[in-house]
């Protein structure tokens, strides 16, 4: 009994572990072949990125507008309204969309709608046996596959980045007008909490991100077990497992950028 | 610009189709008739119970971490860092742990059921099910849909619980800027089991929009394991954007400009 | 594109009945899906108490006939006659009821892979009967011993191989004592050996049985060996139907290349 319980725990965490090795190895590898000749994934990566724009603008849109209205909008102003100091609006943006939300809803919907469709798609070329077929032809799929979606991915998360903060920022902006405010002094506290840190920490953040989606969604995709749920278990553990990649991540990332920027962290 | 609006242009065609799937699943869990099948609603709940809820806390709890640090940085630069309780306590439990709450069930609950629906589809188990005189939208779909009901509630509760222990781990012993006793203080004195009610709201009526598309996409696959695999994408994109929708109507009719707390302005 | 006339020279649609009534019958049934005919007006008897055959090249609509006569499937136009009554004209309800006189044998056998082999085949029972689980574990166990899995009871579906999922599939679907009993391909994924056990098997169970039993399949070897009655059927309609022996003798161009598997003939790889 005691055996069997500890047997059930045990192989799950294995398996985990070795799954997390597996994809440091995919990662050391993929950019090594991205960096070193020949550079055959140029148009590749091109069609990758565009495939990431067409599929991630329009959910982008809606879920910033909706989440950056809500949450750090609507409840952030009800909360400022106590105070008294409703003008901070703009300095609770800085905070909550360029700083948090932004990145987070952008690897959201990166790994919700770009992930699960690259893992659907390699996940699908290794039941039709393209991969194998690929490397008999003397391919190799990680330079050929793998790194222009990595690339194109990373690229694709840190621009959306700006333009989810974008779009926040308008969601931001009705939040004010429901509240009847003027426009003014949300755009001043804004502009006076604007740091340059607080941007490329947002983007450098997100570009990891994109390559943290990139590597589990290729990784899933392309050991994708045959049968009829193959591709579709391949889908679902990956986009958890982003998930929580990111997440982790995220908290990482946050404690470090405010430890070592201290003065990112007054709002004047 | 044909190829950008794709997505949006199916999911409005598709609609319709959706909505009445819903409808028929919904009217089955109503009207009773997936009370037929309660022992595998049973085995949905319990399914559900052991191969999902510890993930879903583990977001949650994630996300509650972040919520206490960041509250602790801005209210400390506000001036008033005694409040940081507020902030936490309306970041957890109005916003963020029902976004958090359904971006796990997208992920794993969501897409788990398209793909063994999908699974079942496609190596003719549904319409083995409908040959056997047993009517599958019932059977497979509404007992889920049960199940989750029955679970996902107290899933939810506890992880409410997980991330206030996030958020107070945050902000008193991480970042300190306040004692246990003053974060207690302002956190418990800024909720009330009204906002408890509209938070649980909030999150089944995620849970339950999930659950039904994920049930869509999975009933209907077709095409191979290949076929299977984009469904399962698909549903992720439809339900991402969804959340985020019910969760913003959620916060607009629930608090709308009023902040319900304890000190005017 | 070839014209009407052309596609269809060789659908002289002969019938040679068999001397019994017809427990399935289409009547001009036409079926498409989007801009893809697959059934084009299809006639067509299958008699009762026989083992038929419906044999014809891979993507005629064989599999889509299956699922017109459960009810799966509607046609758009025309009409399916399973024992007089008219089956798309059957409510959701009646439907229900209606398709307990079958057992479905699905490509894969569609075990559900949630449940062992044995709780598989007591599922009907469970869903459609009052019987105990004494009484159910005495008809399930009988079914397992008679497709040859007497001691696999406990396997997972995951855990066997395509041939044993079949079997199985074919306990399931005779554990209701059905009347019509249909098979879809099934010995599509099997070697010859097995493919030949599966035929011997189903006549085997036909002859202690008895019922009417209807076998899809491009395979002409299975056709020999189990067919009572066969029905030729290509590009969505008969070309030919009647008894095994009559059909093995057809001067029909089409018949005969198929029924002889040679490369000459009507059809080409299209």
């Amino acid at each position: 009994m005691v055996r069997s319980v500890a047997e059930r725990a045990y192989l799950p965490a294995r398996n985990l572990l070795e799954e997390i090795g597996d994809m440091m190895i995919l990662t050391g590898r993929t950019i090594v072949s991205a960096l070193r000749p020949p550079y055959p994934y140029g148009g590749e990566f091109v069609s990758q990125f565009l495939f990431v724009l067409k599929l991630c603008w329009f959910p982008l849109l809606i879920s910033t507008l909706a989440i950056c209205y809500a949450a750090p909008g609507l409840q952030a102003a009800n909360f400022l309204t106590l105070f008294g100091a409703l003008d901070r609006l703009g300095g609770i943006f800085i905070l909550a969309a360029v700083r948090e939300i932004g990145p987070a809803v952008t690897a959201v919907v990166l790994a919700g709608v770009a992930g699960t469709a690259i893992t659907a798609d390699l996940g699908a070329r290794k039941i039709r046996e393209e991969l194998d077929a690929l490397q008999v032809l003397g391919v190799d799929p990680v330079k050929n596959l793998v790194v222009p979606r990595f690339l194109a991915l990373m690229v694709a998360t840190g621009l959306f980045n700006v333009y989810a903060i974008l779009f926040g920022i308008f969601g931001g902006l009705a939040a004010e007008l429901v509240n009847h405010q003027p426009l003014g002094p949300f755009w001043t506290t804004f502009f006076e909490n604007a740091d340059t840190t607080d941007l490329w920490g947002s983007v450098v953040k997100c570009t990891v991100y994109g390559a943290i989606i990139a590597i589990i969604c290729c990784y899933k995709g392309m050991t994708a077990s045959g049968g009829a749920e193959g591709v579709g278990r391949a889908v679902n553990q990956a986009v958890v497992l982003a998930f929580l990649a990111v997440f982790a991540f995220n908290y990482v990332f946050t404690q470090m950028l405010l430890a070592t920027h201290p003065e990112i962290l007054v709002i004047k | 610009m044909n190829e950008l609006l794709a997505m949006p242009r199916e999911w409005l065609s598709a609609a319709g189709e959706i909505g009445r799937f819903m409808g028929t699943v919904l009217s089955d869990v109503f009207g009773a008739r997936v009370l037929r099948f309660s022992g595998e609603t049973l085995r949905q709940a319990g399914i559900l119970i052991i191969s999902s809820t510890l993930i879903i806390w583990a977001l949650m709890f994630v996300l509650g971490l972040e919520c206490g640090i960041e509250g602790a940085y801005f209210l400390e630069a506000q001036g008033a860092p005694a409040y940081s309780g507020v902030f936490a306590a309306w970041c957890d439990l109005r916003e963020i742990i029902p976004y958090a709450f359904g971006y796990m069930l997208a992920a794993k609950v969501g897409t788990g059921i398209v793909a063994e629906l999908g699974a079942m589809r496609i190596s003719d188990e549904i319409d083995a099910l409908e040959v056997m005189g047993v009517d599958s939208m019932v059977f497979l779909c509404a007992t889920r849909l049960l199940g989750s009901w029955l679970v996902l509630p107290f899933v939810y509760i506890a992880g409410i619980g997980g991330a206030f222990l996030a958020s107070y781990i945050a902000v008193v012993q991480q970042v300190g800027v306040v004692s246990s006793g003053g974060f207690e203080l302002i956190f418990w004195e800024f909720q009330n089991p009204t906002d408890f009610l509209f938070s649980l709201t909030k999150a089944m009526v995620m849970a339950t929009v999930i659950v039904l598309v994920g049930c869509y996409y999975g009933y209907n696959a077709s095409g191979g394991p290949v076929g299977v695999g984009t469904a399962t994408a698909k549903s992720m994109v439809l339900n991402l954007v969804l959340v985020h929708l019910i969760g913003m109507m959620g916060t607009q009719i629930f608090w709308g400009q009023s902040p319900k707390a304890p000190i005017g302005g | 594109m070839a014209t009407v006339e052309q596609q269809f020279e060789w659908h002289s649609g002969k019938n040679r009945s068999a001397g019994v009534p017809d427990a399935i019958e289409f009547i001009d049934v036409y079926k498409s899906f989007g801009s893809n005919k697959v059934l084009q007006g299809l006639n067509m008897g299958l008699p009762e108490g026989m083992i038929s055959m419906i044999l014809g090249p891979s993507g005629t609509g064989k599999s889509v006939c299956i699922k017109h006569i459960v009810g799966l499937l509607y046609p758009d136009s025309g009409d399916v006659v399973v024992h007089g009554q008219s089956v798309p004209s059957l409510s959701d309800a009646e439907l229900f009821e209606f398709r307990r006189q079958f057992g479905v044998l699905f490509q894969d056998g569609a075990l559900f892979g949630s449940l062992n082999l044995y709780d598989n085949v007591a599922f009907p029972l469970r869903q459609h009967t009052e019987k105990g689980e004494e009484e159910i574990a005495e008809i399930v166990n009988r079914r397992l011993r008679e497709v040859g899995l007497g001691d696999a009871g406990q396997k997972m579906p995951n855990e066997l191989s395509g041939g044993m999922r079949k079997r199985a599939g074919f306990a399931r679907a005779l554990v209701l004592d059905p009347q019509i009993v249909l098979f879809d391909e099934p010995d599509s994924g099997l070697d010859p050996v097995r493919t030949a056990l599966l035929c011997e098997l189903i006549k085997e169970i036909h002859a202690e049985n008895g019922g009417t039993y209807v076998v899809i399949t491009h395979d002409i070897m299975s056709a020999r060996r189990v067919a009572e009655y066969i029905a030729v059927l290509w590009r969505g309609r008969i070309v030919e139907a009647g008894l095994a022996q009559d059909l093995f003798d057809s001067e029909n161009p089409f018949v005969k290349q198929f029924l002889s598997g040679e490369s000459a003939g009507p059809l080409g790889m299209e």
